[in-house]
């Protein structure tokens, strides 16, 4: 089989070139799609300012809303909806953060691509401090599991269909990947999600546990994104009794539309080395 | 990066110069992506079209919070995919008539594709999508995995398997090729 080396060579090296047709084409709609761009950004700026400043009823409006927006602040600091509730939102991020290892099951949706023709109806992620083991599953059974080790920023994946595995060194891009300040560690959500503007929800039992659980729809949860996210909508749920998260679970909206579901939880999980230990099946052949 | 920050401020001050200079920068890279993903000359060009116009389009508001160059390479990719779900909806299939690069092709880029580019476009088109989209995202975008399991709104590993099953068919499709 050819290497795969030579694949990526091609990929790389592969140039295509526009033709002068094209450039004196895209060139000027840019030209006038810039000129329109700017026409539009002066009509607007002094528009809203002369509104607010010359209407005193707007003036008012925009006092009102400081004031209730200055209120909210102060009733969110002091914690009057947190005097008659179970958790301490403060606390949960803390909680989280100390966690010696997680485990948590994630499933990912997109607008795109219904679940039922998804590679994976979910996946399993066994996380630590310095490792990480994931797997996705289709139809109840395993097709590709990686491991990645951050100590020795070496990786392992398995391909299961294929009987085949790959062993890689992590390049420091890679190696990101697995950095916890990623949308794929729920650790990080918890962070981010308490930095954000929320709403408490009614209490409601999740699998069974009894949990309260804020709302947010803030940008700022999806800030540290490369993506631009028009519109968000998330939850977080979070037992009474252990005070750990129980759901989470986010629609975002806006360059490309996805979901995501993180439950089946164990936090402060004392993980067994051997869970990250790469356990490659005899008769898989290296890729 | 610096010299992209630079132009994209100089472009939200309506300099057409600076505008010019992004297309000029990026062109040909982000037509090749697109031409990976789409297959047909036309759809590609198309796309890089949109992609710009777009971007100009939004100049005066567009504040940039990574590489102008990911950015651009995500709009793409988010194009194309509009593109192929299109298609799907019209049941054309994600593969159009042309897409070997011969009928859609003009006489001039026909004689400037070489044989392995061909071989590597047909051997692209015969992935599904989402492999092809890692595959390309990964090595010609080189955006991380994480990036792009981001964008096709997957998990790492979805991704990473997207993107090994996607590379080891190409391996297999262009098998006995000369190296290059």
């Amino acid at each position: 089989m050819r290497p795969a080396a030579d694949i990526k060579r091609m990929i790389h090296n592969w140039n295509d070139t526009t033709g002068a047709p094209m450039d004196e084409q895209v060139l000027g709609d840019m030209g006038r799609a810039l000129e329109q761009s700017q026409m539009k950004a002066a009509a607007a700026r002094p528009t809203t300012r002369s509104i607010i400043m010359r209407n005193p009823i707007a003036k008012l409006a925009v006092a009102a809303v400081v004031i209730a927006a200055v209120m909210l602040g102060v009733f969110e600091f002091v914690g009057i909806e947190g005097a008659t509730s179970g958790v301490v939102w403060a606390e949960v991020a803390q909680k989280v953060e100390a966690s010696r290892g997680v485990v948590y099951r994630e499933r990912h949706g997109t607008e795109t691509q219904p679940a039922r023709t998804m590679e994976s109806d979910y996946g399993i992620t066994y996380l630590s401090p310095t490792q990480y083991r994931a797997e996705s599953f289709k139809e109840g059974r395993c097709w590709i599991t990686m491991y990645d080790n951050r100590s020795t920023a070496k990786r392992v994946v398995l391909l299961h269909a294929q009987k085949g595995y790959v062993l890689e060194d992590m390049t420091l891009t890679d190696e990101g990947d697995q950095k916890h300040a990623n949308y794929q560690d729920p650790t990080y959500w918890v962070r981010k999600f308490m930095a954000c503007k929320y709403t408490q929800l009614e209490p409601r039992e999740v699998d069974g546990t009894l949990c309260e659980g804020i709302e947010t729809t803030d940008l700022a949860l999806c800030s540290d994104e490369g993506l631009r996210i028009d519109s968000l909508i998330a939850r977080l749920w979070v037992s009474v009794e252990t005070g750990y998260p129980v759901l989470l679970e986010g629609e975002f909206h806006g360059e490309s539309s996805t979901s995501v579901v993180f439950d089946q939880f164990q936090w402060d999980a004392e993980l067994d080395p051997s869970v990250f230990e790469p356990n490659i099946p005899p008769d898989y052949e290296q890729m | 990066m610096l010299e992209d920050t630079l132009l994209v401020l100089r472009c939200r001050h309506g300099s057409r110069k600076a505008m010019g200079r992004i297309y000029l920068k990026y062109k040909d890279y982000l037509l090749t992506l697109a031409r990976g993903l789409l297959g047909e000359q036309a759809a590609a060009e198309d796309a890089v079209h949109d992609v710009f116009v777009r971007f100009a389009e939004s100049a005066a508001r567009f504040h940039l919070t990574g590489s102008l160059k990911g950015y651009l390479a995500t709009c793409t990719a988010n194009l194309a995919r509009d593109q192929i779900r299109a298609r799907m909806r019209r049941a054309e299939g994600p593969a159009p008539a042309g897409w070997n690069g011969k009928s859609a092709d003009g006489p001039e880029a026909q004689a400037v594709a070489t044989e392995q580019r061909t071989r590597l476009r047909e051997a692209l088109a015969q992935l599904p999508y989402e492999q092809r989209e890692a595959v390309l995202l990964h090595l010609k975008a080189q955006m991380t995995f994480k990036e792009i399991a981001r964008l096709q709104g997957v998990s790492l590993s979805t991704t990473h398997g997207r993107y090994r099953y996607g590379l080891d068919k190409l391996r297999s499709l262009l098998n006995g090729e000369a190296r290059e």
